[in-house]
Order: C-alpha cells, then sequence, then structure tokens
C-alpha cells in the first residue's frame, strides 16, 4: 500500500476522507420551495458532479431544524431527498459542518465508502427580510434558558452585540464597519454573494442599528438555500470524477452557558478547542495553513476566531467574503467548505486549507463549533 | 389554514400556527432562588473546591464536577460588565427598544442577565457614555413578586 501524500501523513491520527462532490441550490432571501426540493437539487447535483447515484450511498447525514422547518419531524420529509429512502440516515439538528463530521466520521471508521452531508435552510416565515429577522430571533430567543435568559430577551444578536461591546476596549466601532466593508467589497463580485455591491465603512455605519453596538452590514448576509458534500473512502475516490481534496481533520467542540461569562471574555475559547483537535488529526501547524473559511457573525468575533485557529500572516482568510457576503443559515458549514475546496482546485497539490462554521442558534452562547482540514490533491 | 401570496417573493404560503404550552421544572435548586426572590433576596450556591459562587445557582460544579455545597445571601448591588440596546425586537419579543445587560453580583463569580435602565434611547446617543461599563448597578425589585427572575425589575445605576 502507497503511503499517504501530503503534509502531515506520516503523523496523521485519523484516515483522511475525500471530498469527491460539492454542490448547491442558488442562495437567496427566500426560497419559493418545499425543503426536499432544495435538499434534491443540491444532493442530485453533487452525485452528479463525482459520477455516483443514489445507490452508492452508504450514509446521508441531513443538517437541519425542526423549529424553523415548522414540522416537528422535518426530516421526514427530507430524507428521500437526502438519498436516504431504505438506506442509512440521520439528521442533526445544527450547522452542517457538524453533518460533514459526521458522514466523514463514517468513512473514516471504515463503516461506509461513500457518504453525503448535506445542510437546508429556508425558515418557513414569509413577509420580508425584517419580519424574517423578527422571527429567527424569535426561534432564538427560545433556544436560551427559560427561567433566567428567555424571559429577559436574550437572542443570538443580543448576545452577538453584548460581545462586540465588551470587545471595544482595544477596537471602535469605525474598526468593526472596516472590517465589514472589506469584506463585503471583496464578495460583491462574486457569485454566490447576497450583497452584490462594494461597501465603505461610511455606508456600514449608516446601516440600520440592530443592536448597539451593531449595524445591519456588519451581521451576516442571510440567504436561503441547500448544499450537499459528497465523501469517499480514498479508495472509492479513485473510482470518481470530481473534486481533488481530502479532509485530514475534524475538529468539533460546544461553549459554555450566559453564567460563566466565557463568551464574553474569551470568545475564541470554542474556535480553538476545535481547531486543537482538528489540527492535531491532520498533523499540522497553524503556519501551514494557507487558505482559511472563517465563520464570523459580526466584525468583532474575526480577530477572536484567528487567533484561535493561530492563521494570519500568510493565509488567505475570507476570500469569499465570508458571512458578510453570504450566510445560508444551518447550511452555512458546507458552504465554507465548499468555498474552501472550489479554492484549493487552483492551488498545488498538498495546499492545505481551513473551514470553520459555526452555529447562530443562541449566537456566541453555547456556540457550536466545526472546524474541518482540507488539503488539494 | 389560508393560503395567501407573500407580498417579497410571490410565492404562496400556507399560515400555520404552533400554540404549546409547557410547564418547565425548576427543580430544587431553581426553586430555592426563585423563592428568595420572592423575599427579596438573591440567593447563589458555591463550590469548595474552586471556590466559585454561581448566581443563577447551579446545583454542581460543571468544572470541578462537584455538588456544590451550600447557600449564601448576596448583596443587591453589583458591576455592570458590559449592555446592549436592541433596536429591534423580535416576534413576540418586549417592545424595542430595551438594554440588556451581564452584571456581576458583589461576591459572585458568574454573570446574571438582566433589563438595564438608565440608558437614553434617543437614536444617535452615545450610549456607552451614558452608562459606562464598570457602572455601579442595584437590583429594582417588582412590587408584585410571583417567584421568578423578573421579581426583580431590572437593575439601575447605583447614585
Amino acid at each position: 500500500m502507497k503511503p499517504p501524500i501530503g503534509r502531515g501523513a506520516a503523523q496523521r491520527a485519523v484516515a483522511p476522507v475525500h471530498v469527491v462532490g460539492a454542490a448547491s441550490t442558488r442562495f437567496l432571501p427566500e426560497h419559493d420551495a418545499m425543503l426536499d426540493e432544495l435538499v434534491f437539487e443540491a444532493v442530485y447535483k453533487a452525485l452528479r458532479e463525482c459520477g455516483l447515484r443514489k445507490q452508492d450511498l452508504g450514509l446521508s447525514v441531513l443538517a437541519s431544524m425542526d423549529v424553523l422547518d415548522g414540522r416537528s419531524i422535518s426530516s421526514g420529509l427530507t430524507n428521500s431527498a437526502a438519498g436516504g429512502y431504505l438506506g442509512d440516515s440521520f439528521r442533526v439538528e445544527g450547522d452542517a459542518g457538524l453533518a460533514i463530521v459526521c458522514a466523514a466520521q463514517a468513512i473514516a471508521s471504515g463503516d461506509v465508502e461513500v457518504a453525503v452531508a448535506v445542510g437546508v435552510y429556508n425558515p418557513e416565515r414569509s413577509g420580508g427580510a425584517a419580519t424574517r429577522r423578527a422571527f429567527v430571533e424569535q426561534v432564538s430567543n427560545l433556544g436560551f434558558e427559560p427561567h433566567f435568559d428567555r424571559p429577559i430577551a436574550m437572542t443570538a444578536n443580543a448576545s452577538y452585540a453584548l460581545q462586540a461591546g465588551y470587545g471595544l476596549v482595544d477596537r471602535t466601532v469605525a474598526d468593526y464597519a472596516t472590517l465589514a466593508a472589506d469584506e463585503i467589497s471583496r464578495g460583491g463580485g462574486l457569485e454566490r454573494s447576497l450583497r452584490r455591491f462594494a461597501a465603505t465603512q461610511d455606508d456600514v455605519l449608516a446601516s440600520v442599528p440592530i443592536a448597539w453596538p451593531l449595524h445591519e452590514l456588519m451581521l451576516p448576509a442571510y440567504s436561503t438555500g441547500a448544499v450537499a458534500i459528497v465523501l469517499a473512502s480514498p479508495a472509492r475516490a479513485g473510482r470518481c470524477l470530481g473534486r481533488d481534496a481530502r479532509l485530514t481533520g475534524l475538529g468539533h467542540a460546544t461553549g459554555g452557558y450566559t453564567w460563566p461569562g466565557e463568551w464574553l471574555t474569551d470568545p475564541g475559547a470554542t474556535s480553538r478547542r476545535a481547531a486543537r483537535m482538528a489540527l492535531a488529526q491532520a498533523a499540522v501547524s497553524p503556519d501551514q495553513i494557507e487558505l482559511a473559511e472563517i465563520s464570523a457573525p459580526t466584525p468583532a468575533l474575526h480577530r477572536p476566531y484567528v487567533d484561535a485557529l493561530g492563521v494570519g500572516g500568510e493565509t488567505t482568510i475570507n476570500a469569499s467574503g465570508g458571512l458578510r457576503s453570504n450566510f445560508p443559515g444551518l447550511a452555512n458549514g458546507a458552504l465554507r467548505l465548499l468555498e474552501v475546496v472550489d479554492l484549493l482546485s487552483v492551488r498545488p497539490r498538498g495546499t492545505t486549507a481551513v473551514s470553520h462554521s459555526v452555529d447562530t442558534e443562541t449566537g456566541i452562547v453555547s456556540e457550536d463549533v466545526t472546524l474541518l482540514v482540507a488539503e488539494a490533491i | 389554514m389560508t393560503t395567501t401570496a407573500n407580498t417579497e417573493t410571490a410565492a404562496p404560503t400556507q399560515a400555520v400556527h404552533w400554540d404549546l404550552h409547557y410547564d418547565i421544572h425548576l427543580g430544587e435548586t431553581w426553586s430555592q432562588f426563585m423563592e428568595g426572590l420572592r423575599q427579596k433576596k438573591i440567593l447563589a450556591t458555591g463550590c469548595s473546591s474552586c471556590v466559585r459562587v454561581f448566581v443563577p445557582p447551579q446545583a454542581y460544579c460543571e468544572s470541578c464536577f462537584e455538588p456544590t455545597d451550600g447557600w449564601r445571601e448576596l448583596p443587591h448591588e453589583g458591576t455592570l460588565e458590559v449592555f446592549t440596546v436592541a433596536w429591534h425586537g423580535f416576534t413576540g419579543g418586549p417592545q424595542a427598544p430595551y438594554a440588556i445587560g451581564a452584571i456581576r453580583l458583589d461576591g459572585a463569580s458568574t454573570l446574571l442577565m438582566h433589563w438595564v435602565v438608565g440608558v437614553d434611547f434617543t437614536p444617535g446617543a452615545d450610549v456607552r457614555e451614558q452608562l459606562p461599563f464598570g457602572t455601579r448597578v442595584r437590583a429594582v425589585w417588582a412590587e408584585e413578586r410571583t417567584g421568578q427572575i423578573l421579581d426583580i425589575a431590572h437593575f439601575e445605576p447605583v447614585g
């Protein structure tokens, strides 16, 4: 058997898992579609890309959330669309990054040869952006502890605003606006971006104030849609068309609740734990990471996350414009990996990248973080 | 159930309403805390292994993984670590704007989230200048107390 290629191969803790297909629906402010139609479109396209069929899937893992989908078992609707009909499948109520970890672990452990992870997000509330934001924030409020935090209106945006305010010790609101404007402008010309324009610091500061010190253009560009990632074992990937990347590290961590206060004093802590796990598995050091997609829901979280991952210097961060350009909710973890895989496709073999994603249900509080290490092959 | 066309996307949708009532258990520890609030007392628990003091009280220390050991009453004053003003509320929530703060009560190791007053909500006002982080605040009690966190009506600046 030939030794694995790439950096750190001799020390790698887990068998690599190949990304052989990656596809998405269009990203829109609101899709006129049933959830299963979105899931089917993304999975169908991802399978076609790598020349596989539904019958080749050993496992389907879906990321969605009942309370957003308006169905008490929404995966009952989407299971078949994810290729799970008469097959092995399950759903995670969280970010698609976690679904990718689950699917990859099934392959790395030898349980299956091919798996698909798909995230879908189209909150079932119409009426315009403000109405949908009020609905998503309502759902967020329901995610908080019901006796202490829910009655005083804690939501994801409130937590992000509190953290952003706390971070104003060594930064200014103008710093946040500059970073947001840079990301919006970077993604403004890209096909997947929801904000198709260039922005300045003044534009950001003139946008609607949401919760002090955050303005609308500092928050993610919420979109809807589905993203599917098809994974395969090295042996099976050798007989597939499609992508030239593989996952060499899978990290996941969850943060604490409101009262310990770590989300204010050390907002990068959960990402740091996930990164430590993923980088150790991949046997790479942060300075070897050349590309990074980092999911910072606000500019105030950008630096804590970058520091937590240890990247910087020569690393290209958020070439896509990050969450300021497109944030398809629970499908975000898969979108970030899709962006990474696209970037790796034009990079030399051995180029290392990371895909970082977070769930946003309760904001920075109880944050669920996934970190994937990917390598060009 | 009614079918309507969404005005923004023209997508046909059907209105569906979930109306679920929950009676969420408080448990022994939080029941005692809530009873304390009814009597205008803020009660905390502590961990003898790491000497942290918890409010909201905890039945066990998540770090040491040991049961907490005894109750203590905390002062009604503390420090406002940070706050935000929500300019936009959410469906079913309070009318915006409102201010939420993270308060470290004197003697507590943890943060208590609660309403904060003393902020001018005039658009464009520098809310941080009005209420600098680190401001001393105290609990203002609701006249009618029923054993819930809103028995503390809000926190206000001291002095």
